[in-house]
């Protein structure tokens, strides 16, 4: 079996990394975390990769021409922007897009092009519970998210059609992960949060539906979106924003990582 | 008598000498909407990708900007153009291909996303200001496809992505500004037929631009959800309700 994961060096793509090594599959990891990249085990074949900016997907796609075809395809690689929408600065919000929305199209595009998703493989996307529920002081986040989301479900049937691949979407809530701690209103605040090792496990076991909502809270807030939109919108108003308002040394995130010249190594 | 503006007693709103910005003006939609405001007699200021030599002839008598969404720098000059008060942003500049997942390709897919996505967020950004003064409304302009289209994947899921974005900000902005998406149907704009699509049968039963546009300048003011389809229900509802007065 043949795994490739984007943004495999921390949080839920590691999670995932890991679950596919313990079952004995090939993994291909793209990543713009180069240390994290070398933390993974030497099995793994990797690339860094920088999917905010235009060249480096071009050179992942350029590594991957010869590359066999994938069984798994998860791209997880995603980055968020929290604050007031007109506070947080416009090419983080620009790189939320890049590296959230262009980008993962621009693989999917590119992998299903190059025919590189196997027959009766899968391709999920990582979309978000801000589907569901709407993201307050993440917009531009939940913008990207709701746009991959449909992306996926465009695809879904005719690639399931074509090629027999199934195209899926995970949507977790807030998890245990160094990254989706910065962006929350507590960030010590780990109570609720699912870890990443769970989401794994479900994308790993889900392999035919559509929306993979991990968690019962997660199925709960889906849920609630999905029936009464208002009362999920009133309360990520009130439960996320609001909060994030009153901690104001959270509101604003700089950029993090620094582009890096892409290499690859074996 | 009638003031310009909300109508206290009433509750209404008369758009008379308000000040509306509209973009993607140069066609389409955008061109109707100008065209109906302009009538009205409001203040608007137009923005659209081709130059003002290349617009229609009888074009309104509006401020006109050149502007490609794409464009960083002419996002400065619109905004100089525009009254420091806004009452309205109607925001209808948008690109896109009908064409399957297999024929994008990655410039294509940045340049769509670019359009629809990145430059709404720009131009959002910096109409927070002159519309939070007047307790504006700002509206984005989707797309009946906003669900899911496997005909046209990409510019889909950068209109989902433009009703997420709406979603939020309606919420992030209550009680400053009200933030509406609307989504058109099929409209007879030509854009259709410019982005790939084949001329068939739908192509001869596409909404009217004009009616479109009038369906948006009321929905503009209107209450309830941020989202709303715009398309033949409403349109079969308004042509039964003007049959009848």
């Amino acid at each position: 079996m043949r795994v490739l994961v984007t943004g495999g060096a921390n949080g839920l793509g590691r999670a995932l990394v890991e679950k596919a090594l313990a079952a004995g599959a090939s993994v291909f990891v793209v990543d713009v975390d180069a240390r994290g990249l070398q933390q993974l085990p030497s099995q793994v074949t990797r690339v860094v990769a920088d999917l905010g900016s235009e060249v480096d997907v071009a050179h992942a796609l350029a590594c991957l021409a010869d590359e066999p075809a994938f069984d798994l395809v998860l791209l997880n690689a995603g980055i968020s922007a929290t604050g007031r929408f007109e506070e947080v600065s416009l090419e983080r919000m620009e790189r939320v897009v890049a590296v959230n929305l262009i980008a993962s199209m621009q693989l999917a595009a590119g992998l299903i092009k190059a025919q590189k998703l196997a027959r009766s493989g899968r391709l999920v996307f990582v979309s978000s519970l801000s589907h569901y529920v709407g993201y307050p002081g993440a917009s531009s986040y939940a913008a990207t998210k709701d746009g991959i989301t449909v992306f996926a479900k465009s695809l879904r049937r005719p690639l399931w059609k074509q090629n027999g691949v199934c195209v899926q979407i995970v949507a977790p809530g807030p998890m245990d992960t160094a990254h989706a701690s910065e962006h929350s209103p507590r960030p010590n605040h780990r109570v609720g949060r699912i870890a990443p090792q769970v989401v794994a496990e479900a994308i790993w076991r889900s392999r035919r539906r559509f929306a993979i909502v991990p968690g019962r809270r997660a199925i709960l807030g889906a849920l609630l979106g999905r029936l009464f939109p208002r009362t999920a919108g009133w309360l990520m108003r009130r439960i996320l924003f609001e909060k994030m308002l009153a901690a104001p040394s959270n509101t604003l995130i700089p950029l993090q990582v620094q582009p890096q010249k892409p290499h690859r190594s074996p | 008598m009638l003031l310009p503006g909300r109508n206290r007693i009433s509750g209404t709103f008369d758009p008379r000498g308000q000040c509306y910005l509209v973009t993607g003006a140069s066609s389409g939609i955008g061109l109707a909407v100008v065209r109906i405001l302009a009538a009205k007699g409001c203040r608007v200021t137009a923005s659209g990708r081709r130059p003002s030599r290349e617009l229609p002839v009888d074009f309104p008598d509006v401020d006109y900007v050149t502007l490609d969404a794409k464009d960083r720098t002419g996002v400065a000059e619109l905004m100089s153009r525009v009254a420091p008060c806004l009452d309205r942003a109607v925001l209808c500049a948008g690109a896109g291909f009908y064409r399957f997942v297999e024929a994008e390709t990655s410039a294509d897919i940045h340049r769509v996303v670019d359009v629809n996505l990145s430059s709404q967020i720009r131009l959002a950004h910096r109409l927070y200001i002159p519309l939070a003064r007047n307790g504006g409304r700002l509206c984005f302009i989707g797309s009946a496809a906003y669900k899911g289209s496997p005909a046209m994947p990409v510019y889909a899921a950068t209109k989902a992505a433009l009703d997420g974005l709406g979603r939020s900000l309606a919420l992030e902005w209550q009680g400053r500004i009200v933030v509406k998406v609307l989504h058109p149907g099929p409209t007879a704009t030509g854009m259709a037929e410019r982005a790939g699509r084949k001329r068939d049968w739908l192509s001869r039963v596409m909404l009217p631009p004009s009616a479109m546009a009038e369906m948006i300048v009321r929905s503009i003011e209107d209450g309830g959800s941020f989202r709303q389809t715009l398309s033949y229900s409403r349109y079969l509802m308004n042509a039964l309700r003007k049959v009848r007065s």
